[in-house]
């Protein structure tokens, strides 16, 4: 389809927008906290990367929306599930067999693909959002520092301080305990990290080629060097892991015919 | 286990009345297995969800005559839809099967949101569940404990798939849904690998729903709506 299309990835922590031309390249991009009101924030970074990309919204040819307020963007088109736009996403950039990885706000998602990018089989968290962002959230809370000085610390660590428990309330409560025993707060985000990436890593059997996406991966790229590390695969991190949803769902908009889940 | 029970009840067992309950509980077992297989038509004239509700008489009071009479009429409806094509889901794209337990507090919320994806939940294990056709008058010890033992549930794992692959087959099932039920362990497929093992064997596409019977608190909405929507998108090939 001629033209410029638009993906709009609705996430419970960060609204996403991507903007492909009509050779399909992604001209504009915003993303933005998803806040309360999720129709605000899909307007806001719909404009604001349309704008990037020199266009407006009455130029869009089509939009496709995802993620968990995927009903709450009032000028797409159609939508489709979080699970097929990281997948067309994916097999979009990487056009082989490959395990997605895709860390989110609330829930992570393993998404197996095989070489002609037909989904074999997906996986997602429980309810609870162990091992997710919410997850590292709170940990940065509990160790009074900022989730963007995660990665530093990480980086810092001379050793990993080991967690028992995935569960976000148990670990938190475990951190206390390690703050009183003396353990560095560098040793202890490694130990976070390392939570993070064994809570994954138990939905499926690594191999083959994996690409990490999601906020996490993109704000903390020393998980995914701890991920290679630890699988022995090959582990991707692509440049705008974050934006994986939205940039599948604008490669939906930009085909002739979206059916999706179909309830626009 | 007469003796103990007679003391219990304080009276004597009457042996002709409880062949008596075991025919009409034979008969109502029929019944509601000949409901429950009147689904293997495309389109299938009621869903998972409608059973559920029916299942009721099956499940505690079978064995009287108004649980019979309550069968012979919601047959005589079904196969009715049946007789004019008149489908549960109109325009029914998607024929599934749900393993496991329903989440009881979201029967109706499912119903609307399968039916609004044209796709019809056609069978389960847990309606089934009531089905016992060994049932014999004659013998109603032997044969009680024969039914009894022989429950889907009380089945080895190789039975289980059996038993599934059978469904898929006769329902001509597209795709599978396992409600990974926290408190129910033993009416539960979703677990030990099972839906990867019948998956490789079938191909047929799967998700495995996190939930509970009763404990809304094991359910998240939001999180089993993508699970569905991301099934049927992979049924339609997107």
């Amino acid at each position: 389809m001629d033209g410029v299309c638009l993906g709009v990835d609705v996430g419970s922590t960060y609204c996403k927008a991507a903007v492909l031309n009509d050779k399909r390249e992604l001209t504009g991009y915003h993303i933005v906290r998803s806040g309360v009101s999720f129709e605000q924030a899909a307007e806001v970074a719909a404009k604001t990367s349309l704008s990037m990309a020199g266009h407006a919204l009455a130029d869009v040819t089509a939009c496709v929306s995802t993620g968990y307020g995927r009903e709450n963007v009032p000028f797409r088109n159609n939508t489709i599930s979080e699970i097929s736009c990281h997948s067309k996403a994916a097999f979009a950039k990487y056009k082989s067999k490959l395990i997605l990885l895709d860390i989110g706000g609330q829930d992570n998602k393993v998404v197996q693909l095989d070489d002609k990018g037909k989904r074999v089989n997906f996986i997602m968290n429980r309810k609870c959002a162990a091992g997710t962002g919410a997850f590292l959230e709170e940990m940065a809370m509990r160790l009074g520092i900022r989730m963007d000085d995660m990665d530093r610390y990480a980086r810092a660590a001379d050793k990993i301080v080991e967690l028992g428990s995935f569960c976000t309330v148990f670990a938190g409560t475990e951190i206390l305990g390690k703050i009183r025993e003396g353990e560095t707060v560098s040793n202890l985000v490694k130990g976070v990290f390392y939570s993070v990436i064994k809570r994954i890593s138990a939905m499926a059997k690594l191999e083959g080629k994996v690409v990490m996406t999601g906020g996490v991966a993109a704000n903390n790229p020393y998980i995914v060097e701890m991920m290679r590390e630890m699988a022995g695969c090959e582990v991707l991190l692509p440049t705008h892991p974050q934006l994986f949803g939205a940039i599948g769902a604008a490669l939906y908009a930009s085909e002739p015919v979206t059916s999706g889940s179909g309830r626009s | 286990m007469v003796e103990p029970l007679e003391q219990i009840a304080g009276k004597k067992l009457d042996l002709d009345l409880l062949k008596q309950v075991v025919a009409n509980s034979k008969k109502t077992s029929q019944l509601w297995s000949q409901c429950l297989e009147i689904n293997m038509n495309q389109p299938a004239p009621w869903t998972f969800f409608d059973s559920c509700i029916h299942m009721g008489p099956a499940v505690v009071m079978r064995g009287m005559e108004s649980a019979n009479s309550y069968y012979v009429e919601l047959l005589k409806e079904l196969q009715e839809k049946v007789r004019s094509g008149a489908a549960a889901v109109d325009g029914e794209k998607h024929r599934l099967f749900w393993a496991g337990m329903p989440v009881w507090g979201k029967i109706g919320s499912m119903s609307k949101t399968f039916g609004s994806l044209k796709a019809n939940v056609v069978a389960s294990t847990y309606c089934s569940s009531w089905v016992f056709d060994d049932l014999d008058a004659e013998r109603p010890f032997e044969s009680m404990g024969k039914v009894y033992s022989e429950l889907y549930i009380a089945g080895s794992a190789e039975r289980k798939a059996r038993v599934l692959q059978q469904f898929f087959d006769q329902f001509k099932i597209d795709g599978v849904i396992y409600h990974d039920a926290w408190t129910c362990p033993f009416c539960n497929e979703s677990r030990y690998g099972m839906p990867v093992r019948l998956n490789a064997k079938n191909g047929l596409p799967y998700i495995v729903i996190d939930g509970d019977l009763n404990d809304l608190r094991c359910f998240s909405e939001e999180q089993s709506r993508t699970k569905i929507e991301a099934l049927m998108e992979e049924l339609e090939g997107i």
